[in-house]
């Protein structure tokens, strides 16, 4: 039995050791594909991944992407990311799903000098005083404002509530970026509850919502208690409505919540398969992503992870070399990039500047309803 | 000399490794070198779950909440006041906090004692618990703690987290702090104090009656446990230099529980083995993850193959060597040589004792277990204590040595009363006993056994334990007492056993350690529960003679319960005899023997009176023969 597993060991070792190009640029994809947040981390992975496959090349030197899973945990984040930089010694990385994976990973790759492309980390704190770290997508005050905006301007509503997760930073952040900006624009907030990831049973928090009579709840939760809150919200009659966020951006919301979803608004990205006027990348992603993935729809996720490597590839052109350095200052300089979730130009802070999307559930389907620009 | 030997071997060993440390930025690359400071973090943590689980024996899962604190306030103290304001922005940071500030040495040993007070504050009511039960209450504090974290976000940035917090946890950091852990945790629990912690795992009924108070002992291993928790949360907030309450879940504790378990539980050597092995593997394994190519053969890579590969070594580790790598075994340089034997010394002592057993009634409910029991017990005298089954013998037992209190009377020993008092109290007043089913602490070794009864008689403080090059009085008191010890297991016949496991002692020997145990506390009266329980006859007419060299060579006073009456009517000098809670007889052997309601109530009928008569004219003149 020990020599058995001492030759099996061998022979694994011996299968990983791996050979040195010169001519190849190294990509290094940490990201959540197992734990809680593997469902999120996997969509981005896929979406990266096609991005791969349609532009093998950058600057006629192969591109070959490293997969390290962090397995949603804070000490494996760093211990990926530390891998990669030591180890494979990859020009850039991508990732990761969740913000606080992101700043175990984001501390490493500073101090090494590695330039990071987060793809839906979205706290504020992740870009924070760091050189090397950027992102696809916008961050929690944003999209918290642009939740306000298109309750308060679009729809007209002036009484308004949120319902949030305490012990989610996404959920929180959100949460009072939405009443900081409802309220500036004049609106009332009525009631600010709240509840613990996995809870099952909302009804307390929602007959209280009921009783202050909002015109709108503002649901910043992750699909997996978001959709027991529409679910009971509707078994208890409520007649206000909800707007979620990106994280209620899911393929199978009307599967998983039948009639409870319908007339349920999130906020998102500027791309979904259903947008009428898609731009020309989001064309092609969507009919290649159609190809691998016939039975399944693109989500936010899988379009982050696809412009994360395009947000590189285009970084790594203009910079005319894949020194991680040069990657670095390339990234900062970008401007109205065409990416799958709109025009994409990297700030001051290094977060993404673009367009924020609204989702409705109408008629049992998610229907793209606008594009909304968030007063902050 | 083997002792200097050891020492120069270990002094060496710390060497060549501090410099190799030393060299580890050059020799190897940053992951291996965060891989090897997350080894002593997770030894730090898993030495420190050992002590309250694998040594004291108390069942906690709340340790990523002491992790928690510790990481927290370290990070607190270390985090400077502009990036306290920078990242506190749903609510506003305590004016107060944003000026605290400690130099990071001084923070993790901040953190740790944050994170002992804590631990002494759950351990005083949570201790009273034990088993499943302290389990289910420690976890539960943890939880508390990582959703009291969530919900001071004014105090701790709430789910937010903290973040670039400094990377103090160099190499040199976080090996000198597993390096101070380990040697702290190996003098103690080479020390007599040690002992008592494994004492009280293995039978803490037994360790009372050793005149140990053991709930203050538990506590004292808990908090110490606790300490350990916060110093390597702290650590371990420095070296990924962001935490957030979500990183302290139940997993965390899993984890840790994990490496001690594999490593064997109470081994301080499978502590650190199991570190290395889990951190190591668990980074290893994640090729299996990358695409393989074996020949022709391509396997696309599977994320979490590795958790499936690293559960199924962990299920074959338990398999094959359920008790984990280590087992209860240390590591010693010993293995490398042949064994040397110690020299006992001899030592002696005398006093004088009495026992007053007045009106004493004890009552479960509406059951009369003890229904007005009175007697005096003189100096130097053997009294046995008889009844049928059920009689309430064990419960007079009980109640002397202070496992119950009486419902009413008193008891007076040597003057005092000791109603009332716990039986480590009592133990130290002067008594000490055995118990019907032997209670031993079976994993220990004979001696050790031995040295647990002479704890009471030691002066020196736990803590100083942990530093005994500081205080020397902890190795002279130690040494005094393992001389005395072997001294007595000679006496007892027991030298050749002396570092045998108690369990794997036959019968009789099991019997006579546990007296040797009980006198080793200097006992001036021994209550002795049925001493010829399962002995044959050849066996209990040793034991009788060893009953009275007893009593002569240590100036003993007994009180013994027995039922095999050839033993009781010629060992004892005075009979007390109890029937159905009621005492109903006392006197000289003789007497007892022609007493009629004894006779009714314990022998049945007449006829037995002769026939113990003739067994014992028997015995006597066999004795005669011998002679």
């Amino acid at each position: 039995m020990r020599k058995f597993l001492t030759a099996l060991m061998l022979v694994l070792m011996l299968c990983t050791v791996a050979s040195a190009d010169e001519d190849v640029i190294k990509v290094g994809i940490f990201n959540c594909l197992t734990g809680q947040n593997a469902f999120g981390g996997q969509l981005e992975l896929e979406g990266t991944m096609l991005a791969h496959t349609l532009n093998p090349t950058i600057l006629g030197k192969k591109v070959e992407l490293v997969i390290v899973d962090n397995k949603s945990d804070k000490v494996e984040a760093a211990n990926a990311v530390t891998r990669l930089i030591e180890n494979d010694k990859v020009n850039a990385i991508i990732g990761t799903y969740g913000s606080s994976l992101a700043m175990a990973g984001g501390e490493v790759a500073e101090k090494a000098g590695v330039p990071v492309i987060g793809t839906s980390c979205t706290n504020p704190l992740v870009t924070q005083d760091k050189k090397y770290y950027f992102r696809v997508c916008f961050i929690d005050p944003f999209q918290g404002a642009g939740a306000a905006t298109y309750a308060f301007r679009n729809l007209g509503f002036k009484k308004a509530a949120t319902l949030v997760d305490m012990a989610n930073d996404y959920s929180v952040g959100l949460g009072k970026f939405f009443r900081d900006s409802f309220k500036k624009m004049g609106g009332e907030i009525v009631a600010s509850l709240f509840y613990q990831s996995g809870d099952t049973d909302f009804t307390a928090q929602l007959t209280a919502l009921i009783d202050a009579k909002p015109d709108i709840v503002f649901l910043p939760a992750y699909f997996a208690e978001g959709a027991i809150v529409l679910k009971q919200a509707k078994e208890l009659g409520a007649t206000f409505r909800f707007i979620g966020a990106d994280a209620m951006d899911n393929p199978e919301i009307v599967t998983l919540g039948g009639d409870a979803v319908e007339g349920f608004m999130h906020t998102t990205f500027a791309y979904d398969p259903s947008m009428p006027e898609m731009n020309e990348t989001a064309k092609a992603f969507t009919a290649e992503w159609n190809k691998i993935h016939p039975d399944k729809a693109p989500n936010v996720n899988c379009a982050l992870g696809y412009d994360a490597y395009i947000l590189l590839k285009d970084a790594i052109e203009r910079a005319g070399s894949a020194e991680p350095q040069k990657i670095r200052d390339a990234l900062e300089t970008t401007k109205d990039l065409p990416t799958v979730t709109g025009m994409t130009t990297i700030n001051a802070t290094h977060d993404a500047e673009k367009d924020m999307g609204i989702v409705e559930i109408r008629g049992g389907k998610k229907t793209f309803v606008g594009i909304v620009v968030p007063e902050i | 000399m083997q002792r200097i030997r050891n020492l120069i071997l270990t002094i060496i060993a710390v060497v060549l490794f501090a410099f190799f440390l030393d060299k580890a930025p050059e020799l190897l690359n940053g992951y291996w070198q965060r891989i090897l400071n997350l080894i002593a973090i997770n030894a730090i943590l898993a030495l420190s779950l050992n002590l309250i689980y694998g040594i004291t024996g108390m069942f906690s899962l709340g340790h990523a909440g002491f992790m928690a604190i510790g990481a927290y306030v370290s990070a607190l103290l270390v985090l400077s006041p502009a990036q306290k304001n920078a990242m506190w922005i749903l609510e506003d940071i305590y004016p107060w906090l944003l000026n605290v500030n400690a130099p990071f040495i001084a923070s993790i040993i901040i953190a740790g004692i944050v994170a002992a007070f804590f631990g002494l504050i759950v351990a005083l009511p949570v201790l009273r618990l034990g088993g499943d039960y302290l389990g289910i209450a420690t976890l539960g504090f943890a939880e508390i703690i990582r959703i009291l974290i969530t919900n001071t976000a004014r105090l701790t940035n709430g789910s937010l987290g903290l973040k670039g917090i400094p990377a103090y946890t160099t190499l040199f950091m976080s090996w000198g702090c597993l390096g101070v852990v380990l040697l702290c945790m190996v003098c103690m629990l080479r020390s007599n104090f040690g002992g008592v912690l494994r004492a009280v795992r293995d039978d803490e009924v037994a360790a009372k009656m050793m005149g140990i108070n053991t709930f203050k002992v538990k506590v004292i291993a808990f908090t110490l446990g606790c300490f350990g928790g916060g110093l390597g949360g702290a650590l371990m907030g420095n070296l990924i230099t962001t935490i957030d309450p979500r990183m302290f879940m139940i997993t965390q504790t899993y984890n840790i529980l994990m490496i001690i378990v594999v490593g064997g539980l109470g081994s301080v050597t499978g502590s650190i083995i199991g570190s290395v092995l889990v951190t190591t593997m668990l980074e290893w394994l994640r090729f299996v993850e990358n695409p393989i190519t074996i020949g022709s053969i391509n396997i696309p890579g599977i994320p979490g193959m590795r958790m499936v590969i690293f559960s199924l070594l962990l299920i074959i580790v338990i398999i094959f060597r359920r008790e984990g790598i280590m087992g209860m075994r240390e590591f010693s340089w010993d293995i490398f040589f042949p064994k040397a034997k110690p020299k006992p010394k001899h030592e002696k002592s005398n006093h004088e004792s009495v026992l007053e057993v007045e009106d004493i009634v004890l009552r479960f409910g509406g059951l009369s277990a003890i229904d007005g029991l009175n007697f005096n017990i003189r100096h130097g005298q053997i009294v046995g204590l008889i009844g049928p089954n059920g009689a309430g013998k064990t419960s007079a037992f009980n109640v002397i040595s202070g496992f119950y209190k009486p419902t009413s009377g008193t008891i007076k020993f040597l003057g005092k009363s000791i109603g009332g008092l716990s039986p480590d109290e009592v133990c130290k007043a002067g008594m000490s006993r055995t118990f019907q089913n032997i209670r031993l602490f079976g994993h220990e070794t004979v001696l050790q056994n031995v040295m647990t009864g002479a704890r009471i008689r030691q002066k020196y403080s736990w803590w100083m334990s942990l530093m005994p090059f500081v205080f020397t009085d902890v190795l002279r008191e130690d040494s005094a007492v393992k001389a005395q010890a072997m001294n007595l297991l000679e006496q007892l016949g027991l030298s050749e056993f002396a570092e045998e496991k108690a369990s794997s002692l036959p019968y009789g020997a099991q019997r006579r350690l546990e007296i040797a145990r009980a006198l080793a506390t200097r006992p001036k009266l021994l209550l002795l529960d049925e001493p010829a329980a399962g002995m044959n006859p050849q066996e209990s007419d040793e034991l009788m003679k060893f009953i009275r060299r007893l009593r002569d060579e240590f100036d003993l006073t007994i009180l013994l319960i027995e039922h095999d009456m050839k033993v009781v009517m010629n060992v004892c000098d005075y009979i007390q005899v109890l029937d159905q809670g009621i005492h109903i007889a006392h006197g000289t052997p003789e007497e007892i023997k022609a007493n009629p309601r004894v006779i009714e109530a314990y022998l049945g009928h007449e006829n037995t009176d002769k026939e113990t008569d003739q067994i014992i004219e028997r015995h006597y003149a066999k004795k005669e023969g011998q002679k």
